[in-house]
């Protein structure tokens, strides 16, 4: 080979070197027209392998997630039913015998909650306290009316209303009421209400106008009545109160009082029947207490000193007299006369008895 | 995604980081970059497509395998071609494929009945080229291959197939001078 075609082939070379030469443009030809290339499918599981690889791992529940629910779940449900179970009116609401509609709520046609008139009537004196557009003012005598409505009522009334069902009277002081807004919602919510029920919002109670037919002068009237009779229940109690201690105190005394009776008895029998002034004062002391003792043994009643007696139903005689109730008064002056045939009635009670026998 | 597709500024080694992180459309720049390159190494090297294919997505499962321990230490094609190779050697060894180049008979034989070469097609003509590059040595023809399809210097070559720069330079000589001989009626 001559230093020429070696020269030529190093040229040749070092072009082939650097991308340059007719082979290496024959090679891309031939890659080119042969279009050699894998097949896709293997491309694809390539990929899909590729993509798998760093594709983040399905996220697994640690184990201790489920029992750690399940116990919150528990802790949270026993607090809040014994939360619910330490306040009494929850539980009376959550009672199944609690009613699940107000008694003055209806479902209309339309399904709107409406309250039925006679369940939303309102009281006279109520209607004072409610201006013209039914809001709520100021009233001063409420604390006064609430008091009358309590004694009016019986004492053996059941709360639960109170809690559950709106009351009527409490709808006159206007829509502001706190009863009708307080039960009648609570109601709504404990309700398993229709669609149409659920949607609209429950129709405004609103109370009813004034009657202008019923004068105002009347109103105070009744007012001034029922304050009156509240004074006398209460004057009344206090002297029932303060008769049944004076029995007590009479009683305590007869007691204490008992065997020096029965001495004076035992001395009396032993002695002369004139040993004593038959007209002082402890003869007679000592014979009526002495009888007082003897008949209150015989009837099995408590021993008491006959003079206690005496003066405690005259007492109760006065009592009866004092609070108006005639027909008992005049039972308790026959009891006595029974009781002390020996007794003269005092002057009042005489006279007390004279008018009313009369009548 | 064809935005990372596109960018040719992003380089191999980006691309690769990327994946690490759990970039899976950086892997896909990355594979449509160089998959045709690895396949026509691996079809130079056994002559078989199936095989070839076979080849081809081993190499590729060991990149998604191995990405997290890769480290940027050599340029990517690099490392890519040493799999590789590797891979190929190993199937060498499994599988006894003959390492050694085509009979020139055959070679000759289709040359010659194809005469005369002006008549070749365009097509004939590639299918030569690459019967005669397939026909080379394995050391040359590995050489030759690595130097026009993956556009690695002789360092890199020699990187990858674990030889010196010079070795590769001389069989990258010996696989020209052995072309230029066997495809001497068919060039211009």
């Amino acid at each position: 080979m001559s230093e020429i075609d070696r020269e030529k082939e190093e040229a040749e070379f070092q072009a082939f070197l650097a991308g340059h030469g007719k082979l290496v443009s024959a090679y891309k030809d031939a890659i080119r027209d042969l279009n050699e290339s894998a097949p896709p499918e293997v491309d694809a599981a390539i990929l899909q392998q590729a993509k798998a690889a760093v594709a983040p791992p399905p996220r697994r529940r640690p184990a201790w997630v489920a029992p750690m629910a399940l116990a919150a779940t528990l802790l949270l449900s026993l607090s809040v039913l014994l939360n619910i179970w330490s306040t009494p009116q929850t539980r009376e609401m959550m009672s199944p015998d609690a009613p699940m509609l107000p008694p003055g709520l209806v479902l209309s046609e339309e399904g709107l909650l409406q309250a039925s008139p006679s369940e939303l009537t309102i009281t006279q004196p109520d209607l004072a306290a409610s201006d013209e557009k039914g809001t709520t003012s100021v009233n001063p005598m409420q604390d006064q009316e609430e008091a009358i409505n309590q004694v009016r009522e019986p004492a053996s009334a059941p709360k639960k209303e109170s809690a559950v069902a709106p009351s009527p009277k409490v709808n006159a002081y206007g829509g502001k009421s706190p009863d009708v807004s307080t039960s009648t919602e609570s109601e709504f919510a404990r309700l398993p209400l229709p669609s149409a029920v659920s949607a609209s919002p429950p129709k405004k109670v609103e109370a009813r106008e004034p009657d202008d037919s019923i004068p105002a002068n009347s109103e105070r009237g009744a007012k001034d009545e029922i304050r009156s009779e509240l004074m006398y229940a209460e004057e009344k109690k206090q002297r029932r109160r303060a008769a049944e201690q004076n029995d007590r105190r009479q009683a305590d005394q007869g007691r204490q009082e008992g065997p020096r009776v029965e001495e004076a008895m035992r001395a009396a029998a032993s002695a002369p029947p004139n040993a004593l002034p038959s007209g002082s004062a402890a003869a007679s002391a000592i014979h009526g207490e002495a009888a007082g003792a003897s008949s209150a043994r015989l009837s099995g009643a408590p021993m008491s000193s006959p003079a206690g007696s005496v003066e405690a139903d005259l007492e109760r005689i006065r009592d009866a007299m004092s609070a108006g109730e005639i027909d008992d008064a005049l039972r308790l002056i026959d009891d006595f006369q029974e009781k002390f045939s020996r007794e003269k009635l005092p002057q009042d009670v005489l006279d007390f008895e004279r008018a009313h026998r009369l009548d | 995604m064809p935005d990372l597709e596109n960018r040719n500024d992003i380089t191999d080694e980006q691309l690769m980081r990327r994946y690490q992180r759990g970039d899976a459309a950086a892997f896909e720049t990355l594979f449509r970059r160089h998959r045709d390159p690895v396949f026509r190494y691996f079809l130079r090297g056994c002559s078989d497509r199936e095989r070839a294919a076979d080849l081809y997505q081993d190499v590729w499962a060991s990149v998604v395998r191995v990405r997290e321990t890769w480290q940027p230490r050599a340029r990517f094609t690099t490392w890519l071609y040493r799999l590789a190779h590797n891979r190929l050697v190993d199937e060498y060894r499994r599988a006894k494929i003959p390492s050694e180049p085509l009979a020139e008979d055959s070679l000759l034989s289709a040359a010659a009945s194809e005469q005369p070469e002006a008549q070749l097609s365009r097509q004939q003509r590639a299918r030569r080229l690459i019967q005669a590059v397939q026909a080379l040595p394995e050391e040359q023809r590995e050489a030759f291959v690595l130097q026009q399809e993956s556009g690695m210097s002789l360092e890199q070559i020699g990187e990858a197939t674990g030889v010196g720069r010079e070795t590769v330079k001389s069989r990258l000589r010996y696989a020209l001078n052995k072309l230029r001989q066997e495809l001497a009626d068919v060039r211009d």
